[in-house]
């Protein structure tokens, strides 16, 4: 039966909204314009409610998502604000440590800015949002090989990165 | 190369400590966020209800006061937003499955007796104040006296001055008989006001008022009897599909009518009733799906 009804919309809201605006956040590196896309795509769903099958609404949100994507951004430098769960360095008393890992991650999120964005995209729906990587090839109708093969260049490239004085 | 850098990243296999340092720490960030999850569903209902999508470009300083302008419409919509929304929760929504009866009780003590694949839906919050409901299928109604009660299809509006009667509104047809007090039925700019004995029916586009025969019997599918006089063939067979949660693979019937009862107890019973007098025989098949043939 194709067609999802207001109580499905909202609970497919519930489910994907973060993730979806998380994989914009990825992809764009400015909140802003991932939470307007995100509150797009979801207009999008809504208005095809009626024609969407329900188990295609996963990978279709993702394909509406990547299109806006195309569509809206003009290209620009992306520019990480990740924030931390906890503070790495809360646990140790040692000041020396605390800025070293400030550092480091300064120097990760540039890093992170400057990686290819398909492969970033899939290293941080894997690291930040948890998908396996079955899921994330289902979500963005890709193989699983391709998601191996992105995460291993874009970890390759992080690391070069971190390895280097810039 | 591959395996060995999925493997770390799985969390099993030895891997240096400065792919693990990145890993746990990436592992670690959170998306930052300047709206959460329920105001953006409650802006987004928003932006729905007022039909048009707003562009906004907040990085352009010349369109700072359009998008203030625009924060400001869209928190005024936020309300119609969240208003619909709490009315949308506020309806009740009966639906009958074929094969199944049910009775109801409406807030105001009015009953509804529910037709297989039958559908009913109204305000709870303001049943009281409107007495308005919207039906597709079949149902009888006993109205409770009081303030004019509606009922809304999608072929007309049925307006109830205190009384019981039947209504049928499914894609095959539409008809309101009257069994008690008086039914007034407005279809476009037609109206008819229907009293005890009297139906109304809609054809093509046109409201008719005619004397109900049946009238005694109208009714009696709350108990299972179904009563028809020269009924299409077609809307018959439907009727059997609707109570007994069948198919039927159909020859043409077109032009035929059939006259008699059958009940919702047995299916072979009522598939005799029919196809007996009508010429054709019946071979039940797998999937609750039933053939029907011309007898030769």
């Amino acid at each position: 039966m194709a067609g999802i009804d207001q109580i499905e919309f909202k609970l497919v809201f519930d489910s994907w909204y973060n993730p979806i605006r998380n994989f914009l956040y990825y992809k764009t590196g400015d909140i802003q314009s991932a939470e307007d896309i995100a509150q797009d795509v979801f207009l999008k769903i809504w208005e095809k409610r009626d024609e969407i099958k329900k188990d295609s609404v996963k990978s279709l949100l993702y394909t509406i998502a990547n299109n806006l994507f195309l569509n809206k951004i003009e290209r620009q430098k992306v520019a990480f604000k990740f924030e931390q769960y906890y503070q790495p360095g809360k646990t140790t008393d040692a000041p020396d440590f605390d800025l070293e890992m400030k550092e480091f991650d300064n120097k990760l999120q540039k890093a992170l800015a400057d990686l290819d964005e398909k492969k970033r995209t899939v290293f941080l729906m894997n690291r930040i949002d948890g998908f396996t990587y079955k899921e994330i090839a289902g979500n963005l109708d890709i193989t699983v090989k391709a998601v191996e093969k992105r995460m291993e260049k874009a970890l390759a490239f992080l690391k070069m990165r971190m390895n280097v004085n810039l | 190369m591959v395996n060995n850098i999925n493997k770390i990243i799985a969390g099993n296999g030895n891997y240096p400590e400065d792919y693990q340092k990145i890993l746990k720490h990436v592992a670690n960030y959170k998306v930052p966020f300047t709206t959460t999850k329920e105001d953006a569903f409650n802006n987004l209902m928003a932006k729905i209800d007022s039909g048009k999508t707003v562009q906004m470009n907040t990085k352009n300083s010349k369109h700072r006061i359009i998008y203030w302008a625009a924060s400001v419409a869209a928190s005024i919509l936020l309300f119609f937003g969240i208003w619909q929304f709490i009315n949308y929760m506020q309806v009740e929504r009966v639906e009958i499955a074929k094969g199944q009866h049910s009775e109801y009780k409406l807030p105001d003590g009015s009953l509804v007796f529910l037709n297989a694949e039958s559908k009913m839906s109204f305000n709870k919050k303001n049943f009281l104040h409107r007495r308005t409901l919207n039906l597709e299928g079949e149902a009888f109604f006993s109205i409770r006296k009081g303030s004019t009660f509606t009922i809304k299809t999608k072929v007309a509006d049925i307006n109830i001055l205190g009384t019981s009667f039947n209504v049928y509104a499914r894609s095959e047809g539409f008809k309101v008989a009257c069994v008690t007090g008086k039914v007034q039925v407005i279809s476009g700019s037609q109206q008819v006001v229907l009293t005890p004995g009297q139906s109304a029916v809609v054809n093509n586009t046109t409201l008719e008022k005619n004397i109900e025969k049946n009238i005694e019997t109208v009714a009696d599918w709350r108990s299972g009897e179904f009563y028809f006089e020269n009924t299409s063939l077609n809307l018959i067979f439907h009727e059997i599909e609707r109570q007994f949660n069948v198919t039927f693979v159909l020859p043409d019937i077109n032009g035929k009518f059939f006259t008699g009862n059958f009940n919702n107890k047995n299916l072979v019973e009522a598939l005799d009733i029919v196809c007996i007098p009508m010429g054709l025989t019946y071979e039940i098949g797998r999937n609750s799906q039933i053939f029907i043939h011309p007898k030769n």
